[in-house]
């Protein structure tokens, strides 16, 4: 936001730069001026959005972290502030679900949003059923005879065939799946691209293709008592910690995780938000991924949407 | 003798003349009277002087924290304090404003030289500072979510679809997300950010309360 000449000397003020004349001169006039005083209260307010947006110069930047917030008052104007900006980004799926109830394609309503984000989300998912599949599968082999249930469920077919894969996307992506497996030691059982350009899940859970309408679907297992979501964030880089929200699409609050450690990969990252099953029983979920920085910036990276189906 | 006669018989006695010290600036309360006294300086209607007083502790409170200086909430007491009983030592106090805001500067310079001494002092006790556990963090952010989605339902419709899209992130929308609510309400965006402030500090006051309450229900249980 351009600023006028009067805004940028209060933004001195309150980053404690303004000489002391200045000083008296601000001061007075909101001693005498409620309206003053409130455009000064209302700049506390921009100054605080405009670091959360990124948008303060790096000079700024660290006098607000130095003097803006060493207020009591001020930190907690700001973290409710980032509060109050993280609940109005999570509502904003919701609406964006409501706006395109008449749309015919289920993959337009989820690409929207963020087609990087929901992309790594089948990604992600792929991820996990193989490091579920290789984490399990030894120990069914081990085990085989004791736990016939397990057996069964290895071998199971794929729950349902197909997941349909823009063109434009789908190369680069089974790519990144191949490699993210053969490094993690896990290539054996994950899901890999068929020659329809189609991905199957057996294990853990799926992505898998649902009614036209439908949005993209994980099915866990019963018997799993917990879940990860590998979330692949692309062009970003490595944050020093991530924080995730899940709610549901009705905007029920399931899980806030803090302090969570992503990976870095070739294209970004990877953070593995881990919950347990029972927090998501059937029904559509928004999942929002933000980065933490060194500051303890928080940055809205994006929304995932997803469907748990059949336990 | 009993107990009861010998009080009597020392109350026929003459009282020596007791000569009351004079009450230490410290030792000095506020009292109705005083207090009465600087309302009627801000203004002779008291309902009038009862918001202008609120209103000079509002802008008393912001001075000491844009100041720099720790607990400005006490600062204040202490800034008022020291102007009522100026005015009951029958000081001439022409502009109360202006001279609040001098006795403020006052102790903001006595305050500060303090504070730095203070600051300066090697944080040996740091170490033993718990960390706070992500458990308890995100039980405190849970209950902020729930507080704020209560407050934001009692805000009428409009005021709360105009916060929940002032505060969306911007790079969600591509073009100018505030300027385009400013002008969809036929306001300029100086109004928009005044009107969104007035709300945000409604709406910060009523989540302070309700996760307080939240923090005492959860005491008494």
């Amino acid at each position: 936001m351009q600023r006028s000449k009067e805004e940028k000397a209060i933004v001195e003020y309150l980053l404690g730069q303004a000489d002391e004349s200045e000083q008296n001169r601000i001061e007075t006039a909101y001693f005498h001026d409620p309206e003053y005083h409130e455009q000064i209260l209302t700049l506390e307010d921009d100054l605080i959005s405009d670091y959360l947006n990124n948008k303060l110069s790096g000079k700024e930047r660290g006098l607000f972290e130095q003097h803006f917030l060493a207020s009591h008052r001020r930190h907690s104007k700001y973290e409710f502030t980032k509060r109050l900006t993280e609940y109005a980004n999570e509502s904003v799926p919701k609406a964006v679900r409501m706006k395109s109830e008449n749309t015919a394609s289920w993959w337009s309503w989820l690409f929207p949003v963020q087609p990087k984000m929901a992309w790594s989300l089948v990604v992600a998912a792929a991820l996990c059923g193989g490091m579920w599949w290789a984490l399990n599968s030894s120990s069914i082999r081990s085990n085989s005879s004791q736990t016939g249930s397990a057996v069964e469920f290895a071998e199971q077919k794929p729950l349902s065939p197909e997941l349909p894969l823009p063109t434009s996307q789908s190369s680069p992506s089974q790519v990144e799946i191949s490699k993210q497996a053969s490094s993690n030691g896990v290539s054996v059982g994950v899901p890999k691209a068929t020659q329809q350009k189609t991905f199957t899940f057996t294990l853990a859970f799926s992505t898998v293709r649902g009614e036209p309408d439908e949005q993209l679907t994980v099915r866990v297992p019963a018997g799993y008592e917990a879940v990860q979501l590998l979330a692949q964030i692309n062009d970003h880089p490595l944050y020093a910690s991530y924080e995730a929200s899940i709610k549901t699409v009705e905007n029920e609050k399931i899980a806030y995780l803090t302090r969570l450690k992503g990976r870095a990969d070739s294209n970004g990252a990877i953070v593995p938000v881990t919950v347990s099953a029972k927090q998501l029983p059937q029904a559509n979920y928004v999942l929002a991924i933000y980065g933490i920085t060194k500051s303890g910036q928080s940055v809205p990276l994006g929304d995932m949407l997803f469907n748990v189906s059949n336990h | 003798m009993s107990l009861v006669t010998e009080e009597k018989e020392l109350d026929n006695e003459p009282k020596p003349v007791v000569v009351q010290p004079p009450i230490r600036k410290r030792d000095w309360k506020l009292s109705a009277e005083s207090f009465d006294r600087f309302l009627q300086l801000l203004d002779s209607d008291r309902e009038q002087a009862g918001a202008l007083y609120e209103n000079l502790r509002q802008v008393l409170t912001t001075f000491f924290d844009w100041r720099g200086c720790q607990s400005p909430e006490d600062l204040v007491d202490e800034t008022l304090n020291r102007v009522a009983r100026r005015l009951e030592e029958g000081e001439q106090i022409r502009d109360l404003t202006d001279y609040c805001y001098g006795t403020a500067r006052y102790l903001v310079l006595e305050v500060l030289a303090k504070q730095s001494k203070v600051e300066n002092e090697p944080d040996s006790f740091q170490h033993l500072t718990a960390s706070e556990t992500n458990w308890a963090e995100q039980l405190e952010r849970e209950r902020q979510f729930e507080c704020l989605e209560t407050c934001l339902a009692k805000l009428p419709t409009d005021d709360r679809e105009l916060i929940l899209n002032y505060f969306s992130n911007e790079r969600r929308i591509k073009i100018d997300n505030r300027l385009a609510i400013a002008n969809s309400l036929g306001t300029n965006l100086n109004a928009l950010r005044v009107r969104v402030h007035r709300l945000k500090a409604r709406l910060e006051k009523c989540v302070l309360h309700c996760c307080q309450q939240a923090s005492q229900s959860k005491i008494s249980k």
